[in-house]
């Protein structure tokens, strides 16, 4: 008797993947190269070191907490190894890690940018357009990600029934 | 073997590589962080975090198998 594939781990360590490298590069692209805000301009604009250095601070928890996403996705991922039965594709994997940054893009901006007031993505406009485009992109993962994750599970199974 | 690191850590003053240690800014920088708002902005940053494992906790179920 076959037994049955499973993607669920797979796609379990995926979406955490995703949360975590999702958030850093919100963290590296927009605080640290772009510099288009950090953690708490909207309430603490960067015109003074001080300023700079609470930021910082405060930018080095959310990172913390991106890392501890991280590590557990590869933990999962890690974990998943040892089943035998399951599916390993790549297209599942970055399917779910799509997923997963979408749904950080979402709550992040929904929560930072426009419940908690924290930052904007560029701070200068506000709330402005680029929030919006936030959220979209969000949307847009999850959706995209979600497709592929499906898309992999469907190509599975045909192979597996010819 | 790690005694001295320890030892270094626990018993030396103030690091003479943090420069703004001991510094009038170096107070303000640490009021300006650990002020009255701390507990209420650190709940805020983690806020979205502790959503997402809310969101992926109830999201597992209906994961494809």
């Amino acid at each position: 008797m076959n037994t049955p594939m499973i993607t669920k781990p797979l796609t379990r360590a995926g979406i955490f993947l995703g949360v975590g490298l999702g958030g850093f590069v919100d963290g590296i692209l927009f605080h640290q190269i772009f510099q288009v805000h950090a953690m708490l301009t909207a309430r603490l604009p960067k015109d003074s070191i001080r300023n700079l250095e609470i930021n910082m601070f405060w930018d080095g928890l959310f990172h913390t907490f991106t890392w501890i996403m991280t590590v557990i996705g590869l933990t999962l991922l890690f974990r998943a190894r040892a089943i035998s039965n399951l599916v390993w594709s790549g297209r599942l994997l970055i399917g779910a890690m799509f997923l997963g940054w979408g749904l950080f893009n979402l709550i992040e901006g929904i929560l930072n940018h426009h419940v908690f007031h924290l930052h904007h993505v560029v701070e200068a406009h506000g709330q402005s357009i680029f929030d919006l485009l936030f959220l979209l992109s969000g949307g847009v993962f999850i959706v995209g990600g979600w497709m592929a994750i499906r898309s992999a599970i469907d190509a599975e199974a045909k192979m597996r029934t010819v | 073997m790690l005694v001295i690191p320890t030892g270094l850590t626990l018993f030396a003053g103030t690091s003479h590589a943090c420069t703004v240690c001991d510094s009038a800014a170096g107070s303000a920088l640490r009021a300006g962080i650990f002020d009255g708002s701390f507990s209420i902005t650190f709940l805020q940053v983690v806020a979205p975090f502790l959503a997402l494992a809310i969101v992926l906790y109830s999201f597992n179920r209906h994961l494809p198998d």
